[in-house]
């Protein structure tokens, strides 16, 4: 590291005396000197080199655009953050107003006990199907045929309990 | 560290006055340019990482302290920023051919062979310089196109001193043995290489100490 210091003058005047007692005695760090002090002349004559005439402009230019660019992001994203917010509103509403108009009517509560059974009923009725269905195809895997008759089965079946189930009274007002 | 003009645009630039903004980028295109351009090694890359080296610096403006030169934090946010790309471009060929310093090099004055002869060795350096590993790019354009001392290289690269001193002894070693390697260079070439008509850039003293 003592040429690289030597050559930008940051040897103390002991050191430096030192580096060039070195030199006088060593023919490779002597030619190597040489070369560096050649290199050193050819990276100081070196220009800066500018950019083409108009670089001020570009720059503003594309800092316009992307100013641009960020706005409307931020445009679309109070848009979407305020009808995500308009439709949140929306919905609470709704339920707050059914959830009042349930608290003060008893018919619409009977209603809806007998609309969240059917919806049950339903679930389980899919659920059903589905595992019976995944357990058909585990056990029928080698054979297709076995496969498609135990799904048209379980479809028939489904069919037949939506149709079985007895149809809803209504409730009388009297 | 800045003068009142400069503190005036930054200011404003802050503010988000583009037009002060522009007062920067005309006052500092050349050395943020030059440092991409001595990085990267071709004319179309610099442009585009000179752009975009103002363009961060606009959006981090609030972050500048003014206890460092304003043109070093430039040149640091620059020289992250080109050594960033070349280690994503670690294979892309470089050429040199498209060297604007050419043209920059044939001044009125200077007999045609005269030009023709600095324009080959600014391509030459520029060959060689691309050759080197990026961090080791970086303190030599630092040290040679800007004067910067050992201190303030090593602030803008963000490292310590102790790491600027060797890989700036690295840089040259790798640089003269390139030098070496070049048929018909070495010492016999010495007396060809012309003593530069030194722009106000650079004013240290080289120590060219000679031989006991």
């Amino acid at each position: 590291m003592t040429m690289s210091l030597a050559l930008d003058a940051l040897l103390s005047p002991p050191e430096q005396q030192a580096f060039h007692q070195h030199l006088a005695s060593c023919a490779q760090c002597r030619s190597r000197w040489l070369t560096w002090q050649q290199l050193d002349r050819m990276l100081m004559a070196a220009p800066l080199v500018g950019p083409a005439p108009g670089f001020v402009a570009r720059v503003d230019q594309r800092l316009r655009r992307r100013q641009a660019s960020r706005e409307r992001l931020l445009g679309g994203l109070v848009l979407i953050g305020g009808t995500l917010l308009v439709w949140t509103l929306v919905v609470l509403s709704a339920a707050v107003a059914v959830a009042l108009w349930l608290a003060t009517n008893p018919t619409a509560q009977l209603h809806l006990a007998e609309l969240l059974g059917f919806v049950g009923q339903l679930v389980a009725l899919a659920v059903g199907n589905l595992l019976a269905l995944r357990s058909g195809l585990a056990a029928s895997a080698a054979a297709p045929l076995v496969t498609l008759f135990l799904s048209v089965l379980l479809v028939a079946l489904a069919f037949l309990w939506l149709r079985l189930i007895p149809p809803r009274q209504t409730p009388s007002n009297s | 560290m800045v003068d009142h003009n400069e503190s005036a645009w930054l200011e404003a630039a802050l503010r988000g006055d583009r037009n002060a903004f522009g007062k920067l980028v005309q006052a500092y295109q050349v050395p943020v340019y030059n440092l991409a351009y001595r990085l990267l090694g071709n004319a179309a890359d610099a442009e585009d990482a000179a752009q975009e080296t103002f363009l961060k610096a606009f959006s981090r403006l609030h972050t500048y302290q003014p206890d460092m030169k304003f043109s070093n934090w430039l040149l640091s946010i620059a020289s992250h920023h080109c050594i960033d790309r070349l280690r994503r471009r670690r294979f892309v060929w470089l050429s040199v051919e498209d060297d604007p310093s050419v043209e920059w090099l044939t001044g009125d004055g200077e007999q045609p062979d005269a030009a023709a002869l600095r324009a080959e060795q600014a391509r030459e350096l520029q060959a060689l310089i691309n050759r080197l590993e990026p961090e080791y790019r970086t303190p030599v354009v630092l040290r040679y196109w800007y004067d910067l001392s050992y201190k303030e290289i090593a602030e803008i690269m963000g490292i310590t001193e102790a790491a600027l001193k060797s890989r700036l002894h690295r840089a040259r070693l790798q640089l003269a043995e390139m030098l070496e390697a070049q048929p018909g260079e070495g010492h016999a070439t010495t007396a060809t290489v012309k003593e530069p008509s030194r722009s106000p850039r650079v004013s240290r003293a080289i120590a060219h100490a000679p031989l006991a």
